[in-house]
């Protein structure tokens, strides 16, 4: 049995029960009433000593049945849990859940906080074993390596500080994997205890990681402090988790907004969003969901969102949620909106037609700039990077003739020279910039001119939907890919795509080069694979995502990368929380964003760069139901089976692995109960003594 | 017709006697249990031979006998002079003794207002039979006094006195001490009316004791409002509470319970039993008085029944 709350229950205890004991020692403060005499009263009565502050203790069976509610009533104070308890091991490893969902108030405290009084109360039970402090969001990080300092781990526990980031779990076990092997190797166990709600991103419930990279974990018991209890949740959540606008391509006046919300009561709600622009309200939706399945697996009961509304400039778009519920950081969601903006892509070639305009076209590039490399030379002189979102309220970009910069440079059949690789992002086609350790090398003599596609780096972003199973290529070459970069197509040759990025800068390489239709008929360019791999270079690449879309919001884990002239040296955020870029070149690289909301730079900065929206927008994390099951999954040491032991989802477990999820269940309730069942027949046998 | 000691609706206290209770008043005379010899001529018979129209002996005659009073036609008959003897009617002493302490300043009805009226009430019936009527008041011994009072014309002044007595502050009572300076004080025989809650938290058989003298013939009347017969009925009587004396300023702490109301009502009646068996013992009526109980029927019923007034 575990207490949360040890030390608040021992300081109400100090200050209880010698109160309760004074009373009964120390005379009543009485009503004074005047009675003709008290001679008659004087032989009634037997507590007659009206002289001294004290009186003999008499045996009371009120005193003892209020002694006892009282000791009761410490004894639930103190939040004792039962069958919870310290693992017997040779080394114990916190791991306490930051995520968004451990914000939630739904015991009261955040649950964060009932995470880290759990874990000071576990510390408290260990015998001088060597204890180290993980704490997860989507990434996880050591706070304390093992040691038997115990000021150090708490310390390391108390300085966890909440995030409304994700969740990833395995991204702590990752870190676990060395301390389970090392005790494994010196026969000792390993006992991982891991505060969480519950809600984490794993493999089988989201994202999809192989079987070959999952940790093993031997020698080791996970046991599961789960820190959300059904029967403790007094208030469910509602929380906005999407919400996106796009402007009309017709009518770029008209935005279409659309948004999600889900609710995780186990009761119908009804409330109300509001939908503002610039501070004035636009619209107002009813919400009205129903009662979410208890059964943590179940989808949450959602609704979606959807108005258009009519706005040409610049603006910031809020979503609120009109209801108070468990979590707060998900009642809102911020965009900033983006006036119209159409693409603007510098084509560097020496042809007088690039097959690349006809891919620039089909994607509705408004601005293709065909150029020779003198005039890149020039353009590079006068800068690339273009100055940031208009402020007059423009929708036609065309109108304005002396645009600045670029958002893509796509260079076809002619390498930049060293002295001007471009500091936007870049695409080179049949040749490579001049980066160390990147080279191309042409198609040798002699050698296949078909080449396969063996593998495709099908998780990257730029490969989404460009499906190049049986894609061929004529003469490709291979590339020389640096260890940093990231291969996208292997051919039978060697890499065929990678990307590469230097300085914050990315630059996609594609070795095979382009060649007139009448040549190769089979090539690449002309393929719809080709089509759906530059759509996602123009999304994906430089300020063509920013460009094309209509709003900008961030999320928390993001890191932002601006140009250094728009930027604000400081962005201060909800509560006291700040983002200070530091300053690399010309861009501003951000930290990683750790809390959800406004962020406003704290100069006068032009827009959208004065403002940073950063939104939740986590289903995961929006879901605060307890899970009682800890869906782990870990891999199985290679040669060896186990059974699952109860209470997991997870895959398999390792050689002498122990999984198990103590759900430690609150006695307080019951304490409770008792107390105030001492209490009622303390007043029951009061009134009857005091019946008249 | 509002009952005398009723407040009037002005808010001051009604007269003590109403004129329609003084006519009834009129037909009553306070009525010692002994014969007692008294100072002057009165309306009532003494154990002395003396000048009245009630034949009592003869006697022979001796020289120096008052020849008006000789028996002519006994003379004539038996040829000896006998005189006769008529009884000596003397006054009656009646003095009323009234406990002023703070504790009779309690109840409702109030039980010194109360014993006002019925030393009010005997005190014209003794004057209106040109008795000697004599008011104290005591406290921790005796206070005012008003003494010798005879015949209907001072009946203004003992109302007035009455009406002007107040409750003694920060004089716990002593009964036996005001007792004994009565019976110092008051050499003249006499009918003793004591009224008073005797709530003494001394030896009241001392007081008893020099109550019972043989020239007193004392009645003992105990005033008991309904509050201290049920604590129940005082307003906020209930909880726990700390119970002052107001003569002393004792501080009794009690938690007001069934058991306790119940054990207070054994004591009481207890104590009452006590004070009646100790003045039954010295020859000392004792009578209980219920303020609740309108003091006309206490004058004109029980105190004849019990043979004080006839």
């Amino acid at each position: 049995m575990t207490f949360l709350t040890p030390g608040i229950a021992s300081i109400f205890a100090a200050v209880a029960l010698p109160t309760l004991g004074l009373l009964y020692f120390l005379k009543l403060r009485r009503r004074r009433v005047k009675v003709p005499t008290t001679l008659l009263w004087q032989k009634s009565v037997e507590d007659l000593q009206v002289n001294t502050p004290f009186q003999k203790f008499k045996n009371n069976l009120l005193f003892w049945l209020q002694l006892l509610a009282v000791c009761l009533l410490l004894f639930a104070l103190a939040r004792p849990l039962l069958s919870g308890g310290a693992a017997d091991a040779d080394r114990v490893a916190i791991v306490i859940d930051t995520s968004a969902s451990m914000n939630a108030t739904d015991r009261g405290p955040p649950r964060l906080d009932v995470a880290k009084r759990k874990a000071l109360a576990l510390i408290d039970s260990l015998e001088a074993v060597p204890i180290s402090v993980i704490r997860f969001h989507d990434e996880a990080a050591i706070l304390a390596d093992f040691t038997t300092d115990r000021a150090q781990v708490r310390r390391a526990i108390q300085s966890i500080e909440p995030t409304d980031r994700g969740s990833n779990l395995i991204a702590a076990l990752d870190l676990l994997e060395p301390a389970a092997q090392r005790a494994k190797t010196q026969d000792q166990t390993l006992a991982a205890h891991i505060f969480t709600d519950g809600k984490t991103t794993t493999p089988g419930s989201g994202q999809q990681r192989s079987a070959a990279g999952s940790p093993v974990l031997e020698n080791t018991t996970i046991v599961y402090e789960p820190v959300a209890a059904a029967a403790e949740g007094k208030r469910a959540n509602a929380g906005i988790t999407g919400f996106s606008i796009r402007r009309d391509l017709v009518q770029p006046a008209w935005v279409d907004v659309f948004a999600q919300v889900v609710w995780s009561g186990n009761k119908p709600l009804q409330a109300t969003a509001e939908l503002t622009l610039d501070g004035v309200r636009v619209r107002s939706f009813p919400i009205d969901l129903a009662a979410a399945k208890t059964e943590a697996e179940a989808p949450l009961p959602s609704q979606s969102l959807r108005t258009r509304i009519q706005h040409t400039g610049p603006g910031m778009l809020i979503l609120k949620l009109l209801y108070s519920d468990a979590l707060e950081a998900d009642n809102t969601a911020r965009i900033v909106v983006a006036p119209a903006q159409d693409l603007r892509v510098l084509i560097v070639t020496e042809r007088s037609f690039s097959p690349m305009q006809e891919a620039a076209n089909a994607y509705g590039v408004a601005e293709i700039i065909q150029a020779d490399t003198a005039d890149y030379a020039q353009a590079f002189k006068q800068g690339l990077t273009r100055s940031g979102w208009r402020t007059n309220n423009a929708l036609d970009a065309s109108t304005t003739t002396k645009e600045e910069g670029y958002d893509l440079v796509i260079f076809d059949g002619v390498a930049p020279p060293a002295q001007a690789i471009p500091t936007i992002d870049a695409v080179y086609i049949g040749t490579t910039p001049p980066l160390t350790g990147l080279s191309r090398v042409p198609h040798q003599q002699g050698g296949a001119q078909v080449q396969r596609v063996i593998r495709t780096h099908a998780d990257h972003p730029l490969m989404r939907y460009a499906v190049m199973d049986d894609q061929v290529f004529f003469e490709p070459g291979r590339l020389v890919v640096p260890d940093d970069g990231v291969i996208l197509v292997t051919l039978e040759s060697g890499p065929a795509i990678a990307e590469v990025t230097r300085s914050g800068v990315r630059h996609v390489v594609i070795s095979p080069p382009l060649r007139l239709l009448q040549d190769a008929p089979w090539q690449w360019p002309y393929q719809l694979s080709f089509l759906a791999f530059m759509q996602n270079t123009f999304d994906g690449l430089g300020l063509g995502e920013l460009a094309d879309s209509a709003g900008l919001a961030s999320q928390p884990g993001d890191n932002l990368i601006w140009p250094q002239s728009q930027t604000a040296a400081t962005y201060l955020g909800p509560g006291s929380s700040e983002l200070t870029p530091r300053l690399i070149d010309d861009r501003a690289y951000f930290p990683a964003i750790h809390r959800a909301g406004l962020y406003s730079a704290n100069k006068k900065t032009r827009p959208p760069y004065d403002q940073i929206a950063v939104n939740l927008l986590n289903p995961t994390e929006s879901d605060t139901r307890p899970i009682e099951v800890l869906p782990i999954a870990i891999a199985a040491t290679p040669g060896s089976s186990s059974p699952n032991a109860s209470g997991t989802s997870g895959q398999t477990t390792g050689v002498n692995q122990t999984i198990s999820n103590q759900v430690q269940q609150a006695l307080w309730p019951w304490l409770l109960a008792i107390a105030l069942g001492v209490v009622l027949i303390e007043w029951l046998t009061y009134t009857r003594r005091m019946k008249i | 017709m509002a009952h005398p000691s009723e407040p009037q609706p002005d808010g001051k206290p009604a007269g003590l006697i109403s004129p329609a209770l003084l006519r009834q008043l009129d037909k009553l005379d306070v009525v010692s249990r002994k014969l007692l010899s008294g100072k002057l001529q009165g309306e009532r018979r003494s154990k002395q031979r003396g000048q009245s129209v009630e034949f009592a002996d003869f006697r022979n005659y001796v020289v120096g006998d008052d020849l008006r009073r000789i028996d002519w036609n006994l003379y004539a008959r038996l040829d000896k002079l006998f005189l006769r003897l008529f009884l000596e009617e003397q006054d009656l002493t009646v003095t009323l003794l009234i406990d002023a302490t703070a504790s009779m300043n309690y109840g409702e009805p109030n039980k010194l207002l109360y014993a006002k009226k019925i030393a009010a009430a005997l005190g014209y019936i003794g004057l209106s039979h040109h008795n000697r009527v004599s008011v104290y008041t005591f406290a921790d011994g005796l206070k005012d006094r008003l003494i010798n009072l005879r015949g209907k014309r001072p009946v203004p002044q003992l109302l007035s006195f009455l009406e002007a007595i107040e409750p003694v502050a920060d004089a716990p009572g002593d009964l036996a001490e005001s007792a004994k300076e009565l019976a110092l004080q008051q050499p003249a025989p006499g009918v003793v009316i004591v009224l008073s809650d005797w709530f003494d938290k001394g030896e009241i058989k001392d007081a008893v004791r020099y109550l019972s003298l043989p020239r007193f013939d004392t009645y003992a009347m105990q005033i008991l409002s309904p509050q201290e017969q049920d604590p129940l009925k005082m307003a906020q009587f209930a909880g726990d509470l700390s119970l002052e004396d107001v003569e002393d300023g004792h501080l009794a702490d009690v938690s007001i319970s069934g058991a306790l109301i119940n054990r207070y009502k054994a004591n009481l009646a207890g104590y009452l039993d006590h004070v009646q068996t100790t003045c039954a013992q010295r020859g000392v009526m004792h009578m209980l008085a219920d303020t609740s109980v309108p003091f006309e029927q206490i004058v004109l019923k029980q105190l004849r029944e019990r043979g004080m007034v006839g």
